[in-house]
């Protein structure tokens, strides 16, 4: 991303101006200049300056809200950024073409529904992981959900973000279903079966008729979600979490290669984790608790769920393909005891979030996620790229395993004084994980847009603009319709 | 309200353009790839199941390139000549209006020359194949490598796997929802940009066909049941072949444990004991697939339950039957047994039954070879229930519920009875909702019978909108109703879905009308 300080000039409103144009909206006590503190500006784009933070937060209470409000900030000259309840998660920045005023949905924070015996839910965008399970729990609602170690962040800020948790239900995406979000244009829509009038089912049938357009509004500032279908899981008879201690990357790389084809096959359903000593650091800081040593390995986390006997069955299976592995040690529950780190994982694999921070301070780290052919080789390869790249880094480091992908998790702290550097270094890693034939499934907004320009092809490129075109009134005008080009020669093959 | 099919008038095009176009497609693909005039090649795209009476929907022309070089070109010239396309893979959804067009006039584009397997890759389970390649031939290649890999094949195996994937076809295996089997597609736009979607963009990427999504929005979807864009490859993944694999059925009597099987089922199909894949068939339907409806009944109107009853005896059918597998090591295939006969206990007048505890049943073996991915033809034999038979298919989406599928059943098979056609049905289970899909089987030589199943169609259509249902796929003479229907808040999936045709195909070439999908320069009206 571009950021060019000098788009605040003299011709911008007031501030006084600004605010009491969005108070029309939706009142005046939800409206006020962005605060002076790392909050707001952090879980967007870390370390803005002062001049290039959004200067005003608006929390709309309802959809019409947000629909009026679409169409008042470009009309006051103002870009909208937005989040789901600045929690840390699924938040968009616009373009630096001009100042901002940031849309938080924290407001928008309705359980709409929640259907025991279907297993669905219809979330509002600012319901977090522990309003959800509150909800669950008061109502000793048998339902289960993956969920984030933040227990405050958004249910749908990991949706958007196309993030992957952990265990039976890790794989985020599988379990969306259904969105209504407001256009760029002011356009309430609904998709799927929600676009049909008195329909209760939007939340149950993922495909409906015509186009899908769910897809649209994931990693995009194409529309605003306001609410959303949420598949969830009934609570499993039987939850049996594991963790397998691997003493060195060569382990680690027996280990892919072991889960591949449990994975791929769906005897161990959903995902694994697989941490580094800082990635269990930082879950463990973050509760207050201080990390054990080092000890310069891994340590895989994962869940079987169903009945007493599928679990079983199953478990045979996964014991029988990890228990042999050289450089590993495989434990249960039972063994959880005195290791810190493992007995946070349990919590988490059980469905319980393991702290409620709403600073958003995350935001602080640039954070990326590349994704790899779950190999030893490929495995290998991340390690080795990250170490030559990122040297003397603290980085946090964590892959995930799904059944044909896998994928690495970096967050790369940062702060005011070696931003730049950091950046730039973050930046030259992608380089080469691109180069080595890895994509890059999300990155933090101040690394997002690079990887679009420098990474992916021009064709995608444009259709992603036309898109936007058609969408977003406000979209920044093509230099030429489409429609005018000649027919290009076809590229070359790429499989 | 736009026009219903029948009154749609032909595709506005200037004779000069096309015969300019036409020379010109001539010289790109080869003479003889080009059908137009009285060609006897062209009379292959039309509907011949089409309901009603009205007029055949006559193409102009038919272009049949062998290579996305030659599809691009045909693009680009149908584009300066204003000379609408209607892209097709193989043309064999029957049900749905096969090989034709929405409208006369319009140059069909038949990729089914395009009919290479590109890739078959063991170690990640997955394929990469071009548009004509159907089913069958994928099955064919998977068995002639000797793979350990599976596809998802549907009911009738002689379709393109593009195409059914692309109009979210349904297949009997735990890979059931077909469309999410889809790993990056590669698609020409109606700008004549050749677009590869998720990480097909990034230059040598290793996991284009490992991660369903790239960088940045989700667009695959766009392009499902679509006028957007033409699909010219896919990458598709298929699953390893299990340990083991057991096909049950469970039969019901009648119609009295319907609603208890699909109460027992709902937490069975959550905990992922029943797959996705499992459908719940009628014994019509089963019936129609083995024998024909006269040899057991002279007159017209329901059968009998004396006809039903004898039909039941001769095939081994019962009123419903549910046809599954269990999948996975031989530990958890015998625990799931145990566990679905305990869960279906609940179910009045259930019986389950194992392959090796069935004998002789023609139906189960079908829904068997199914269950385990092999790809088959064996449910075209349904035509021949009524002779030269046609159908008509209907699909609607429920919530898994006992009320949703007894309300539909019985919705449904009155207004059968009261147009005078069988009542052929199954409730395909899908991970949260039920899909009833009927096919309406009717004598396409029999004016009075295509009239009659018209009239049905045109009823269930009203019927499910009465209830709130949703339907998810439709035959071509009613594409703009049902895409109509899905007008909630001023029809703004509609709009937008509009919007996004403007702007991905400016010429407006591209399917004109699919899906309800119509170009401005169709000269749309939309208040």
């Amino acid at each position: 991303m571009v950021m060019d300080a000098s788009a605040t000039t003299s011709e911008t409103l007031p501030v006084e101006t600004l605010l009491e144009r969005l108070a029309t909206v939706v009142g005046e006590e939800h409206v006020r200049a962005l605060p002076d503190d790392a909050r707001y500006g952090g879980l967007l784009v870390p370390n803005l300056t002062p001049e290039q933070r959004p200067r005003a937060v608006v929390q709309p209470a309802s959809a019409e809200q947000l629909q009026q409000l679409v169409t008042l900030v470009p009309r006051l000259a103002h870009e909208i950024w937005t989040t789901p309840n600045a929690c840390g998660n699924g938040a968009r920045a616009g373009e630096q073409r001009r100042p901002a005023v940031l849309l938080d949905l924290s407001r928008l924070d309705r359980i709409v529904e929640v259907d025991r015996r279907a297993a669905v839910a219809v979330l509002e965008a600012g319901v977090g992981f522990d309003a959800l399970l509150a909800h669950l729990r008061e109502r000793d609602l048998p339902l289960a959900t993956d969920l984030d170690a933040n227990g405050a962040r958004a249910v749908l800020g990991g949706l958007l973000d196309r993030h992957w948790g952990v265990g039976p239900w890790g794989e985020r995406s599988a379990w969306f279903c259904g969105v209504e979000a407001v256009l760029r244009n002011g356009a309430l829509l609904r998709s799927g079966i929600g676009a049909l009038p008195g329909n209760a089912n939007w939340a149950r049938t993922r495909y409906a008729y015509g186009p899908a357009l769910d897809g649209l509004f994931t990693r995009s500032a194409l529309g605003i979600v306001t609410r959303f279908g949420l598949w969830l899981a009934p609570r499993p008879r039987r939850l049996l979490p594991f963790m397998l201690e691997l003493t060195n990357a060569v382990a680690l790389g027996a280990a892919v290669e072991a889960l591949r084809p449990l994975l791929l096959d769906g005897t161990l359903g959903g995902t694994v984790a697989i941490a580094g000593d800082a990635s269990d650091a930082a879950l463990l800081a973050a509760r207050g608790i201080a990390a054990p040593a080092a000890t310069g390995g891994w340590r895989l986390y994962g869940a079987l769920a169903g009945s007493t006997g599928r679990v079983a069955a199953r478990w045979d299976s996964v014991r029988a393909a990890l228990a042999a592995l050289p450089g590993a040690r495989l434990a249960d529950e039972a063994t959880a005891d005195g290791d810190a780190r493992w007995t946070a994982r349990l919590r988490l694999l059980r469905g319980e979030t393991l702290h409620h921070d709403a600073s958003g301070r995350d935001g602080d780290a640039l954070a990326f996620t590349v994704v790899a052919p779950p190999t030893a080789l490929d495995a290998r390869t991340l390690l080795r790229i990250l170490t030559a790249r990122l040297p003397e880094v603290d980085a946090r480091v964590e892959f995930r395993q799904g059944p044909r992908a896998l994928r690495l998790e970096v967050a790369l702290p940062s702060g005011p004084r070696n931003h730049g550097a950091r950046r730039a270094m973050a930046l030259n890693t992608l380089a080469e994980l691109v180069k080595a034939g890895y994509g890059i499934a999300f990155a933090t907004p101040g690394l997002d847009d690079a990887v679009e320009v420098r990474h992916v092809d021009e064709e995608l490129r444009g259709l992603h603009a036309s898109v936007r075109a058609a969408l977003d009134p406000y979209a920044p005008r093509r230099a030429a319709p489409r429609g005018d080009k000649p027919a290009p020669k076809p590229r070359a093959k790429k499989t | 309200m736009k026009p219903s099919a029948g009154e749609l008038p032909a595709a506005r095009v200037d004779a000069k353009a096309l015969a300019a176009a036409l020379d010109e497609f001539r010289t790109a693909l080869g003479p003889q790839w080009v059908l137009a005039g009285q060609a006897p090649g062209l009379s292959v795209y039309r509907d011949d199941f089409a309901p009603g009476t009205h007029p055949e929907r006559a193409p102009a022309a038919a272009l049949q390139p062998a290579n996305l070089k030659q599809v691009m070109k045909a693009l680009d010239i149908a584009r300066r000549h204003g000379i609408p396309l209607w892209p097709l893979s193989s043309g064999r959804n029957l049900g749905y209006g096969g090989a034709a067009p929405r409208q006369a006039g319009v140059v069909m584009l038949d990729l089914h020359r395009m009919n290479r397997i590109v890739e078959i890759n063991e170690k990640f389970a997955y394929a990469v194949v071009e548009p004509g390649v159907s089913h069958l031939d994928l099955g064919r290649e998977l068995a002639r490598r000797e793979s350990r890999l599976v596809p998802a094949p549907p009911s009738a195996g002689w379709g393109s796997v593009i195409g059914n994937l692309l109009e979210r076809g349904h297949a009997y295996t735990p890979q059931a929802e077909q469309f999410d089997n889809l790993c990056g597609l590669q698609v020409l736009l109606g700008d004549g940009t050749l677009v590869d979607t998720g990480f097909g963009a990034f230059d040598k990427s290793r996991v284009a066909r490992l991660s369903a999504s790239g960088h940045g929005p989700q667009l695959d979807g766009l392009f499902a049941q679509s006028n957007l864009g033409i699909v010219t490859r896919i990458g598709l993944w298929l699953r390893p072949a299990p340990a083991s694999c057991r096909p049950y059925r469970v039969t019901l009597a009648s119609d009295d444990g319907l609603h208890a099987l699909v109460e027992t089922l709902r937490p069975l199909v959550q905990e992922g004991m029943v797959a996705p894949g499992a459908s719940i068939v009628n014994l019509e339907k089963d019936a129609a697939l083995l024998t024909t409806r006269r040899r057991y009944q002279a007159d017209e109107g329901r059968l009998t339950a004396a006809t039903r009853a004898r039909l039941a005896q001769d095939f081994k059918l019962a009123a419903w039957t549910l046809y599954g597998a269990l999948y996975g090591s031989s530990a958890l295939v015998a625990n799931d047994a145990r566990e679905l006969a305990a869960a279906l206990g609940a179910v009045p007048g259930a019986r389950l039954e194992f392959e090796d505890e069935v004998g002789d049943a023609p139906a189960f073996a079908l829904r068997a070879t199914l269950a385990r991915g092999t790809a088959d033809m064996g449910a075209h034999a349904a035509l021949d229930w009524v002779g030269a038979g046609a159908h008509l298919d209907f699909d609607i989406a429920l919530a898994q519920t006992g009320d949703a599928a007894r309300g539909a059943v019985d919705a449904c098979r009155a207004l059968c009875d009261e147009h005078g056609l069988d009542y052929l049905a199954e409730l395909q289970v899908g991970p949260r909702d039920l899909r009833h899909r009927q096919s309406l089987v009717f004598a396409r030589d029999n004016a009075r019978d295509r009239r009659r199943a018209r009239g049905l169609y045109e009823a269930l259509l009203a019927a499910a909108a009465t209830r709130g249902e949703g339907v998810l796929r439709t035959h071509l003479d009613f594409m703009d109703q049902v895409a109509e229907r899905y007008a909630w808040n001023d029809a703004s999936w509609l709009r937008t879905c509009e919007a996004l045709k403007d702007a991905l195909d400016p010429a407006g070439v591209l399917a004109p009308g699919k899906s309800g999908l119509w170009p401005g320069r169709a000269g749309r009206k939309r208040n």
